[in-house]
């Protein structure tokens, strides 16, 4: 396996990969709001339900929401990968330290581990944990004194995949039409030099088939225009999913690109490790810039900087507000009139949105229906 | 890897040195070149039985055949590689009742490695062979483009293949890896399967496609595999191998050691041996296939120290 160069934006650089840079005809690309997460886990269970319910899937959560800084799935995959890299050092909003690619030990294509099985067993641990002490008789103050947040995650069908580098069958595989990240079902041995790449951990040992599964981005419903099962079920409306294009080539009126490369609110997990993961997180805004650079990048505090603006930015108020709209896959938006419009791949509307929710008051008994009305909103 | 010009410009001259001095090494030696095949363990010899063949590692026939022991190294030719193993040989011994034939491969591995979890892997055991399509010999690591191998695999969780968790079980609708015909997700009625490849990361599963026609068995006890591997002489199929009494034919061996974490390309491989199917007339007509062979073994040996030399 050739070593080339490739370019990954994310770290402003060039850097090392198995294969040559190819880009698919489109990427698919996913921007979740942390600030809105509140880890119902509906997500989870539509995902579950939907592709997970097979035997050796028993543990197996394609999407998991988890909490951070103690939770994680499979257990301690972060701290564990961040440990193996070692130092990771940015200078300025370019990467100087070493991508997994480029830290591989001798004779493998990637630095990685493999979990155990008891990794798996415990999908929720550390929820709701905070860093901090709570002490006696504190109150809450903003900012909080402790804190925590909800990471939700899905494969972040990357550009330059780890699992795919790994694989000495080619089994894995970028698909041209939409970017999104397949394990052959046939093809696949079973080696798991995917599950050691994949730093995010976000491909699977199938203890009863003998081999390797992952999140598909729902590729059916994304073939019909649609949104994957994760982001249309979300009752909090966090996720939009769509195509993300380079920075250079950024479209204006589409959210991804809006949101990634023109406002930079939405962020890339751990660019660092170099993949260009293709699911992009808005920060959350209460939690100390030290643990956020260190998951985000440099553009960390500048994107809670800008995000925080949007209640007076139009624009950016819109291309929030078309998240969760709809399950087709919004492609387009365009705010007028306090109200957002969302286009589908081929420009017809598919839904409109007041940026701002109309407030109607009742009065307590209703004539016409001749019945009182109380706690409603 | 193995197309840069330079290289093989380089390579070639070697070759030719290489194949001069074992000419004239055989040429000076020539009426003693069989026995010093024998004698350096090149050749196993498949005795010629009467009778069933066994499949039983433990049947005492396996005593009528002479082995040979074969040095096994760590494969470093291809990504994902490994450079220290705990395996370090296999003893090889064969026979054959001028139908079927039998090997058994016996190493030694302190830890009987037969179940399969996310960080767990199985040993494992390969017999490899040119596909009777193949002319000349391929490649011996997993042959190449222009000549296929066909390997004989045996696994240890196959052996004692498990069934999983059914605890949890809703439904078995929803297995992928079965659902799209993969062998390795199948029930398995076998510890053997029988694969053809055309270079590293192309093996490809056999029993679809062809007559499954190889059986097998494995033992572990006190710190040792025993496995065998049984199969006709002749087989259709231009993948398969085919065997015919009174002649040589090219074999190697890989081995994993699960507990290592060997799987795919993690795994102690050995060069090309030869394996001679006996008959009733004299040892020497192996001479003149092992003579050609030999110089390729040489070539081979030159090239694979120039790899590890080389790599870093």
């Amino acid at each position: 396996m050739a070593k080339n160069k490739v370019n990954n934006w994310q770290i402003r650089r060039e850097m090392f990969y198995p294969y040559e840079e190819v880009r698919p005809q489109k990427q698919f690309a996913a921007v979740f709001d942390i600030n809105k997460c509140i880890a119902c886990q509906t997500c989870t269970m539509a995902c579950k339900q939907t592709w997970t319910t097979g035997r050796g899937q028993e543990y197996m959560f394609w999407n998991n929401v988890e909490s951070k800084p103690y939770g994680f799935y499979p257990l301690a995959w972060d701290v564990k990968i961040l440990e193996a890299l070692g130092a990771q050092n940015w200078d300025g909003d370019r990467y100087s330290g070493k991508t997994i690619f480029e830290a591989a030990p001798k004779g493998q294509a990637v630095e990685g581990y493999l979990p155990e099985d008891a990794d798996y067993a415990y999908p929720n641990v550390g929820e709701d944990e905070p860093f901090g002490e709570v002490k006696k008789g504190d109150y809450i103050t903003i900012p909080h004194r402790v804190w925590h947040f909800y990471l939700p995650r899905i494969c972040n069908h990357c550009t330059y995949p780890a699992c795919v580098g790994a694989c000495p069958r080619k089994a894995i595989y970028k698909r041209e039409e939409d970017g999104i990240v397949l394990v052959d079902q046939k093809r696949c041995r079973g080696y798991r030099e995917c599950v050691r790449a994949c730093p995010y951990k976000k491909v699977f040992f199938n203890k009863t088939t003998k081999i390797a599964e992952k999140c598909i981005a729902c590729y059916p419903l994304i073939e019909k225009g649609e949104q994957t099962q994760c982001i249309r079920t979300c009752i909090g409306r966090i996720r939009l999913n769509g195509w993300l294009h380079l920075p250079e080539k950024a479209d204006p009126s589409n959210p991804m690109d809006y949101l990634v490369h023109i406002k930079k609110v939405a962020l890339p997990l751990f660019p660092q490790f170099g993949l260009e993961p293709n699911v992009y997180y808005i920060p959350p805004i209460h939690v100390p810039a030290p643990y956020l650079r260190q998951m985000f990048g440099p553009g960390v505090e500048q994107a809670i900087k800008t995000y925080k603006t949007a209640q007076n930015d139009e624009t950016l108020l819109g291309a929030l507000t078309v998240f969760g709209s709809s399950e087709f896959r919004v492609s387009k938006f365009r705010v007028s009139k306090g109200v957002v419009t969302g286009y589908d791949d081929k420009g017809d509307e598919l839904v409109k949105v007041p940026l701002k929710e109309p407030v109607f008051i009742r009065p307590f008994h209703d004539e016409k229906l001749q019945v009182y009305r109380h706690n409603i909103t | 890897m193995r197309n840069k010009s330079q290289k093989s410009e380089v390579r070639s001259q070697k070759s030719k040195e290489l194949v001069t001095f074992f000419l004239l090494l055989l040429t000076v030696h020539c009426s003693l070149f069989t026995d010093y095949a024998y004698s350096q363990g090149l050749i196993v010899m498949a005795n010629k039985i009467s009778g069933e063949l066994p499949l039983d590692p433990d049947n005492s026939a396996w005593n009528r055949a002479s082995g040979i022991e074969i040095p096994l190294a760590p494969q470093v030719m291809a990504k994902p590689r490994v450079y220290e193993s705990g395996i370090k040989k296999l003893n090889v011994r064969a026979l054959h009742n001028t139908k079927e034939a039998a090997f058994l491969l016996t190493w030694e591995d302190n830890t009987e490695d037969a179940a399969v979890d996310v960080d767990r892997f199985s040993d494992a055991v390969a017999l490899e062979f040119p596909s009777s399509s193949s002319e000349g010999k391929p490649h011996f690591a997993m042959g190449d483009t222009e000549k296929t191998v066909n390997i004989w695999f045996w696994k240890a969780a196959w052996q004692s293949r498990s069934d999983g968790d059914k605890v949890y079980a809703t439904s078995d609708d929803f297995l992928g890896g079965v659902l799209a015909g993969n062998p390795v997700s199948e029930e398995r009625t076998l510890p053997v399967e029988n694969l053809v490849a055309q270079g590293f990361g192309s093996a490809t599963d056999m029993e679809k496609a062809d007559i499954q026609n190889i059986t097998g068995s494995g033992k572990w006890k006190s710190g040792k595999w025993a496995v065998v591997f049984k199969r006709p002489l002749t087989s259709d199929g231009r993948f398969n191998v085919k065997f015919k009494e009174g002649s040589v034919t090219p074999l190697a061996f890989a081995v994993w050691n699960g507990s290592e974490g060997d799987r795919g390309g993690r795994k102690v491989v050995s060069t090309w041996y030869y394996v001679g199917f006996e008959t009733e007339e004299k040892k020497t007509i192996y001479f003149y296939p092992v003579l050609a062979f030999i110089g390729a073994l040489g070539i081979e040996a030159g090239i694979i120290m120039g790899i590890r030399r080389k790599r870093v």
